[in-house]
């Protein structure tokens, strides 16, 4: 009786090893890679947004950095309070390759608060207005703050919703994103 | 997907909710049955509650160990209510200890312990599957089935409903049915149909982490674990003829 039950534990483990290695993957294969979908480990969707002084900045033009893309509000105090922290990281790491993106919720914001804001935070990156709201719901957003982080080869490598990060949340992801290399 | 739950201005995460959700109904579950076994609740609670809280503690303490460069300039951060500074590795890793701690020190049964919080933990991986689904992690690999559902750009397999289904279905027929004479064979059963499951259910995966040689990590640790849980299941059962 002992002898049947080891057995069939044995052949389970047997069974659990064909199972490894029939559904064994072929590394850089993922299909997701190649799909542009606002997600970790998905292809960040590319879009193009004027900004406050009517300049246009594209994603696109930025492929080959570390990319945070932050939504943001002028009425939202997580938002407000992670602000600083965003400029700090950006002069500490802009010579490494990194652009910053604040896209402003402008669909439910003001233009007048937007400059009032940049004004009084002296913000280093350029700010986007999502006048319409569109980029927002290509990024799926549902609550801000919600940041981005791409990756030198244009994944997403990590989405947080909510805030304020810290200095130190911002610095542990950029060193590991900063230290990848080109694709 | 609901990642978000926004009730006015207050926008909550749903994933957290119903983890929290299950966490509590899990701790009911695991009293009732225990009264139900004849096992004592109060400690099992408390092994619960000193597991969490150290589960805590322990992800930001790994956190800022593993980070020690960085958080160093900005030390304040250590208390941040933050939930990414977390390391989920080194929290487990302290729940485990501080629950095997607690066990050895108020000498408490092992095998009865374990039988008892399995009920909970059977309970938690219902939640885990729902948190999967609600804030569309855990997403299946493209496929051409007529039961694949369209998420993040194409057609996949639904994966976290193949979770939810599998852990419901461990949970009425493991998690829950009445410990047997030998102490520790129910939560073992858990474990061996468990990561059975994961074993299986990770081929169906879009997002797995691929190792050397292209075998997907998870399926490895499944693995082990399931070699582990019927190895000790046999001495168990073994034991167990040997004392009658």
């Amino acid at each position: 009786m002992q002898i049947s039950r080891q057995l069939r534990y044995i052949f389970i483990l047997l069974i659990g090893l064909l199972w490894i290695f029939i559904n064994k993957s072929e590394p850089g294969l993922s299909s997701s890679e190649t799909i542009p979908a606002p997600r970790k480990g998905f292809q960040a969707p590319v879009f193009s947004l004027g900004t406050l002084s009517n300049e246009v900045v594209s994603l696109k033009d930025l492929q080959g950095q570390v990319i945070i893309i932050n939504f943001w509000a002028t009425w939202c105090l997580p938002c407000k309070e992670e602000m600083p922290a965003l400029a700090e990281v950006f002069e500490e790491y802009q010579d490494d390759k990194l652009a910053i993106l604040a896209i402003n919720s402008t669909s439910q914001d003001s233009i007048t608060s937007v400059e009032r804001f940049t004004t009084e935070y002296q913000l280093p990156f350029p700010i986007l207005l999502d006048r319409d709201g569109s980029i927002a719901r290509q990024y799926n957003v549902t609550a801000l703050p919600t940041t981005f982080f791409i990756g030198m080869d244009g994944i997403i490598k990590r989405v947080i919703i909510g805030g304020p990060l810290t200095k130190t949340a911002l610095r542990s992801e950029l060193v590991n994103l900063l230290g990848e290399k080109k694709p | 997907m609901f990642p978000i739950l926004n009730l006015g201005p207050i926008s909550v995460q749903t994933g957290g909710l119903i983890l929290l959700a299950s966490i509590w109904i899990g701790m009911m579950v695991m009293d009732k049955l225990a009264f139900r076994d004849g096992i004592r609740p109060d400690s099992l609670d408390t092994l619960v509650l000193y597991s969490l809280t150290s589960f805590i503690i322990g992800g930001r303490l790994f956190y800022v160990l593993t980070h020690l460069t960085i958080i160093l300039d900005t030390p304040l951060d250590i208390f941040s209510m933050n939930t990414t500074l977390f390391d989920m590795t080194g929290a487990i890793l302290t729940a485990i200890v501080t629950a095997i701690a607690y066990v050895y020190r108020k000498n408490i049964p092992l095998g009865t312990t374990l039988d008892g919080i399995t009920p909970f933990i059977a309970t938690m991986a219902i939640g885990i599957g729902l948190s999967h689904l609600a804030t569309g992690i855990s997403y299946g690999e493209e496929t051409n089935l007529p039961w694949g559902l369209e998420m993040h750009g194409a057609l996949r397999h639904p994966s976290q409903f193949y979770e939810i289904i599998s852990s419901s279905l461990i949970f009425t027929f493991a998690g829950i049915r009445k410990p047997s004479k030998m102490p520790g064979e129910r939560f073992l059963s858990l474990t061996a149909w468990t990561s059975a499951s994961v074993l299986i259910l990770e081929a169906f995966r879009g997002d797995s982490t691929i190792i050397a040689g292209g075998f997907r990590e998870i399926q490895i640790l499944s693995w082990i674990i399931l070699a582990i849980s019927l190895t000790a299941l046999n001495r168990v059962k073994s034991a167990s003829k040997e004392n009658q």
